[in-house]
C-alpha cells in the first residue's frame, strides 16, 4: 500500500514557478496495478518520480508501507569504471539482504542480461543495449512489492523486449505495477486500475478503462476549445474533427521526438557520469 | 523470498555497509599512484625537511624532548588525516551521483562514507609508519595511546566537518570550493606540521593558534612524547568547537539543499 | 480543565517526539543547577615573580638561539623552579605546614570539586593539587605566574605565599651547594699544600744546619775564589824566583826563601783543593746536589699553595654571586571574591555546546529517518 497524503510539487526556473502537482490524496492498494495517464507535461513522470522516492515533494509526503523499486530499467545508477558484477553486488548490498541473498541476485542478473563475459568488464564499455539489459536484469533481480516503471518495455531490441514484457508478466501475479505509459495497449494488458492527471490534479479510477475514456473525454472539453475560441471568430465547426486529428497527429508526432530525445539525453548523462567517476 | 520493508537505521546500515565496500574496492583496485603518492608524499617531505636541517641548523635538537624524524612524521600524517578528508571529500558528492537514482542513497551517505574510508586508509598507513619507525630503531610508540588516539579522531572529525560542509559548499558555491583546495599549502605550513611553535615569535603565536589544527597536532604529539612542551594556549577543546560548528554547519547544507546536491 | 490537560499531554508528547532536545533540555538544567547553585566558592590568589641572579649575561645573539628561543640561564632556572613548586616535594612541605589535605578534603565543598581521596594517598592528593595550582611560564616576559586556588581567601593566600617563599629558598639551596662544595674541597686542597710546604721547609733549614752551610753553592764559590788568588800569588812569586836566579846563586838567602813561600802556596792550594772536593766529611758537590732538590721541593709547594689560595678566594666570590632573588612583581593577592568557579561562563560553554551536540544528533537522525525503502 502507497499512501500520498497532500502532495504539492513544483519546479523552480527563471520564469517562476507554478505547481506542478498540487494537492494529491491517493491511495494505492497493494497487488493492484496502476497506470499513470495524462497530458505530456501534465506532471505524470514527476508524480512516478515521487512515488520512487527520487524527488522529494515541497509539501505533504509519499508513505510507502511496502517495498518499492526504483524505476524499472533505470540505467543512470551505475558506476562506469565498476564492473557489471560490482555494480550488483552495490545494488544487492543497498537492498540489504545476506550473502546468500547477494549471490543469488548476481546470478540471476548475470543469466538475464545475458551479456556473457562483459559481465566482468567496466559497466562504461557496454553498448546501449547492453546496458539496458543489465539494467532491466538488476530491477527484476529484486522481489519488490510494487515496481515502478517509466516506458520501461520499451527499451533492447525486439527478443530482449519479449523477454522483459513476460517476466514483467510474471510477476504481475506477485506484485504490483506502477506505470507510466504511452501505450493504450500495454496499460491495459498490465494495469487494472488507473490514475488521470490533469491540471495537476490527480483523480483514481478503479478501472484502468474509465480513466483512459476520461483522458479522451478531457480533450474537447478543456484544452482546444478554449484555444480555439480565443484565436478563431468564426470556427467551423465541421472542420473541428479533422483538426482535432490533426493535432492528435502532431502530439504524436512530438512524444516521438521528445522519446528520442530523451534517450539520447540518458545516454550523454550517463557517460558524463562515467566521467565523473 | 519475502522482503520486508527495512527501518530507516537497517536502510541506513545496508547503505553504508555498500557504499563503504565499494569506495574501498575503488581505492584499493582503482589507483595504484594514490597508494604509492600517500606513502610516498610524508617520505619526500621529511626526507626534504631533514636535509634542510642538517644544513641550516646543524645536528642540534631542534624540538625539545622529542626526536625530530618521529616529531615531524606524527604532525605530517594528523595534517593529511585533516587534508584528505577535506579535499576527497569534496568530490565525494560528484562522484556518487549516479547511485542517487536509488531513493535510499543520499548525497551525505556519500560524504559519510568516503570521510570513513579516508579516516581507515589514513589510519592504516599511520600505523604502517608507525611500525616502519620502530623497526628502524626510532622512538615512534605513543606514551599516552589514549591521548593519541583522541586527537588523531578529533583530528579526523574536523576533517569530516570541513569536508562535510565543503562538499555542499562546493556544488552550491564552486568558487569557495576553489579557495578551499588553493588553501591546502599554506595551511600545511601555518599549521606547525613542519616549523616547530617554539621557532614563532612569541607574539605571533597568539595569531597562528586562531587556526585549530595546531591545536589537535600538538595534542597528538604530546600524546607521543609524554615530555613534549605543548605550545601554551593549545586546547582540544578549542579544536571541538570548530568540529561541533563545522558539523552542523554541513549538516544544514546537506538537509536543506539535499535536493540541489543530488542533481546533476 | 481541558486546556491544562491538553497542555500537559503536550509536553509528554513533546518530550517523547524529541527526545534529543529533552535530554539535552535536561542536562542543561541540571547543569544550570550545579554551576549555579551548588558549585562551591572558590578564590584564586595570583602572583607573578622572576628570577634575579648578580650575574650578567653577555647577550649572544646568533641564529641557533633565535630557532630555539634563546635558551638563557634564567630561562631554565625559572623551568626548574616551576617544577619545583609543583612537584611532590614541595606538596609535602605544604601539606605539612599548611594541612592542605584536610583543606581540599573538606566535606563543605560539594561533592565534584572536592579532593576525593579513598586511599588518602600522595599521588591522588598530587593529581588533584596540580588542578589547583597553576605555575605558567611567560615565555615572553620571562615571568613565574602563579594562580593559587583554595576554599577560602586566607588559605589561597598562605600557599601562594609560602610556594614562593619555599622556591626561594630551595633556588638558593641548589645553587649554593655546588658553589659549597668545590669551597670545600679547595679549602682541603689548601690544607694538604700547606701542610707539605711546611715540611719541605723545615727539611731544608735541618740540612743547612747539620751542613753548618748556608748555602753550599756559596760555599765552592768563596774557596774557588781563594784558590785562584793563591794561583795568582804563586805565579807571581815563581816569576821572582826566576829573575832572582840569574843574578844570584841559588843557596842565595832570598832564593830560599822565595823557594819557601812557594812551597807553602802549593800547599795551601792543594789544602783548599782537597776542601773543595771533600768538606767535613761530605763532599761540597754531593751537598750541592741535595740542596738543590730540598730548595727546588720548597719552591713547588710554595708554588702549588699560593696558587689553591687565589682559587679558593675566586671560588668563594663565585659562591656568594650564584645566590639568588625572587623579585616579586605581583605579591600573592589576598582574594575579596570568589572569581572561580565562573558560573555564567560555564553555563554559557555548556549551553552552546549541549545545543551543538543535541542540532547536530537531531540532524543525524532525521538523515537516518530519510533513508527509506
Amino acid at each position: 500500500m502507497i499512501e500520498i497524503k497532500n502532495l504539492y510539487k513544483r519546479y523552480h526556473n527563471h520564469h517562476g514557478s507554478d505547481w506542478v502537482l498540487k494537492n494529491i490524496n491517493l491511495v494505492i492498494p497493494k497487488c493492484v496495478s496502476v497506470g499513470l495517464i495524462g497530458r505530456n507535461g501534465a506532471g505524470k513522470s514527476t508524480l512516478l518520480q515521487l512515488i520512487a522516492g527520487m524527488d522529494t515533494p515541497d509539501k505533504g509526503e509519499v508513505i510507502r508501507h511496502s517495498r518499492v523499486s526504483w524505476p524499472v530499467g533505470l540505467s543512470g545508477g551505475f558506476q562506469g569504471s565498476m564492473t557489471g558484477r560490482q555494480n550488483v553486488k552495490f545494488v544487492a548490498r543497498v537492498q540489504g539482504g545476506s550473502r546468500q541473498e547477494i549471490l543469488r541476485v548476481i546470478a540471476f542478473v548475470e543469466r538475464f542480461a545475458e551479456i556473457g563475459d562483459a559481465f566482468d568488464e567496466p559497466v562504461k564499455t557496454y553498448s546501449s543495449g547492453m546496458r539496458s539489459r543489465f539494467a532491466f536484469g538488476l530491477s527484476l533481480a529484486f522481489d519488490f512489492d510494487v515496481y515502478i516503471s517509466d516506458e520501461a518495455t520499451a527499451v533492447g531490441d525486439r527478443l530482449f523486449k519479449e523477454k522483459a514484457r513476460e517476466a514483467f508478466a510474471e510477476k504481475v501475479g506477485q506484485s504490483s505495477l506502477i506505470m507510466v505509459s504511452h501505450s493504450e495497449g500495454v496499460l491495459k494488458e498490465l494495469c487494472e486500475a488507473g490514475i488521470f492527471i490533469n491540471d495537476g490534479e490527480a483523480q483514481w479510477y478503479d478501472d484502468i478503462n474509465e480513466a483512459i475514456d476520461a483522458y479522451h473525454n478531457s480533450y474537447p472539453v478543456v484544452a482546444p476549445i478554449n484555444d480555439l475560441e480565443k484565436s478563431v471568430d468564426s470556427f467551423d465547426f465541421s472542420g473541428f474533427v479533422s483538426a482535432k486529428k490533426e493535432m492528435e497527429k502532431a502530439r504524436i508526432n512530438y512524444q516521438q521526438k521528445r522519446d528520442k530525445y530523451a534517450q539520447l539525453r540518458d545516454i550523454r548523462n550517463e557517460r558524463l557520469n562515467d566521467g565523473y567517476a | 523470498m519475502n522482503y520486508k520493508v527495512r527501518t530507516s537505521w537497517q536502510v541506513t546500515w545496508s547503505v553504508w555497509h555498500a557504499m563503504f565496500m565499494r569506495e574501498i574496492l575503488a581505492r584499493a583496485t582503482g589507483n595504484r599512484m594514490a597508494w604509492f603518492w600517500m606513502l610516498f608524499e610524508p617520505i619526500a617531505v621529511i626526507g626534504l625537511m631533514v636535509s634542510i636541517r642538517t644544513l641550516v641548523l646543524g645536528r642540534e635538537q631542534v624540538v625539545l624532548n622529542a626526536e625530530f624524524i618521529p616529531w615531524l612524521i606524527i604532525g605530517l600524517m594528523g595534517f593529511f588525516l585533516f587534508r584528505d578528508n577535506m579535499m576527497r571529500l569534496m568530490g565525494a558528492v560528484d562522484a556518487n551521483r549516479g547511485l542517487f537514482a536509488y531513493r535510499q542513497v543520499k548525497p551525505i551517505d556519500s560524504v559519510i562514507v568516503r570521510s570513513l574510508v579516508e579516516g581507515s586508509v589514513r589510519s592504516f598507513v599511520f600505523l604502517l609508519f608507525i611500525a616502519a619507525g620502530m623497526l628502524l630503531g626510532m622512538e615512534m610508540n605513543p606514551d599516552t595511546p589514549l591521548l593519541a588516539i583522541w586527537a588523531w579522531f578529533s583530528l579526523w572529525m574536523f576533517g569530516f566537518g570541513i569536508g562535510l560542509t565543503l562538499s555542499a559548499v562546493n556544488k552550491l558555491v564552486p568558487e569557495l570550493g576553489n579557495i578551499a583546495r588553493l588553501l591546502s599549502l599554506p595551511l600545511l605550513l601555518v599549521s606547525g606540521v613542519i616549523i616547530p611553535f617554539s621557532v614563532v615569535p612569541y607574539n605571533l603565536r597568539e595569531y597562528f593558534l586562531w587556526n585549530p589544527i595546531p591545536h589537535g597536532l600538538e595534542t597528538l604529539r604530546e600524546g607521543f612524547f609524554s615530555s613534549y612542551p605543548v605550545a601554551d594556549g593549545v586546547d582540544l577543546l578549542y579544536l571541538w568547537y570548530w568540529i561541533l560548528v563545522t558539523l552542523v554547519l554541513g549538516l544544514i547544507l546537506h538537509l536543506r539543499y539535499e535536493m540541489r546536491l543530488k542533481a546533476k | 480543565m481541558k486546556e491544562k490537560l491538553e497542555n500537559k499531554r503536550s509536553f509528554v508528547e513533546i518530550s517523547r517526539s524529541y527526545p534529543v532536545w529533552f535530554m539535552a533540555g535536561f542536562f542543561i538544567l541540571m547543569m544550570t543547577i550545579y554551576w549555579g547553585v551548588i558549585a562551591t566558592d572558590r578564590y584564586v590568589s595570583e602572583s607573578s615573580i622572576v628570577l634575579d641572579s648578580p650575574q650578567i649575561n653577555s647577550p649572544s645573539l646568533n641564529f641557533q638561539t633565535l630557532l630555539t628561543g634563546g635558551g638563557s640561564a634564567a630561562r631554565s632556572d625559572m623551568l626548574l623552579l616551576r617544577d619545583y613548586m609543583l612537584s611532590v616535594d614541595m606538596l609535602k612541605k605544604l601539606d605539612k605546614e599548611l594541612d592542605i589535605r584536610n583543606h581540599y578534603n573538606s566535606s563543605e565543598i560539594d561533592w565534584f570539586s572536592r579532593l576525593k581521596d579513598k586511599r588518602n594517598s600522595i599521588e591522588e592528593l598530587h593529581e588533584y593539587y596540580i588542578k589547583r595550582v597553576t605555575v605558567d611560564f611567560d615565555d615572553y616576559s620571562q615571568l613565574l605566574r602563579i594562580k593559587v586556588e583554595a576554599f577560602n581567601p586566607e588559605m589561597a593566600f598562605e600557599v601562594g605565599t609560602f610556594l614562593i617563599n619555599e622556591g626561594e629558598a630551595h633556588m638558593n639551596k641548589m645553587g649554593q651547594r655546588l658553589a659549597t662544595e668545590q669551597v670545600d674541597f679547595l679549602e682541603k686542597q689548601v690544607k694538604v699544600l700547606r701542610k707539605g710546604f711546611d715540611e719541605n721547609l723545615a727539611k731544608l733549614i735541618d740540612f743547612q744546619n747539620e751542613s753548618g752551610l748556608v748555602s753550599a753553592e756559596g760555599e765552592i764559590e768563596s774557596v774557588g775564589s781563594l784558590i785562584a788568588s793563591l794561583h795568582g800569588q804563586l805565579a807571581s812569586l815563581t816569576a821572582q824566583r826566576t829573575a832572582a836566579l840569574t843574578y844570584q846563586s841559588s843557596s842565595s838567602a832570598e832564593i830560599i826563601r822565595l823557594q819557601a813561600e812557594i812551597e807553602a802556596l802549593n800547599d795551601e792550594i792543594n789544602e783548599q783543593r782537597a776542601s773543595l772536593a771533600k768538606k767535613s766529611g761530605g763532599a761540597l758537590n754531593v751537598l750541592s746536589s741535595e740542596y738543590q732538590i730540598l730548595d727546588m721541593n720548597v719552591q713547588f709547594s710554595r708554588e702549588s699553595y699560593s696558587s689553591a689560595l687565589a682559587a679558593l678566594q675566586s671560588t668563594r666570590i663565585e659562591a656568594a654571586r650564584q645566590l639568588k632573588q625572587v623579585s616579586i612583581i605581583q605579591s600573592p593577592t589576598q582574594p575579596e571574591y570568589a572569581v572561580e568557579p565562573r558560573r555564567i561562563y560555564s553555563i554559557i560553554v555548556i549551553i552552546i555546546i549541549t545545543m551543538l551536540i543535541a542540532l547536530i544528533l537531531q540532524m543525524v537522525v532525521m538523515i537516518i529517518r530519510d533513508h527509506q525503502d
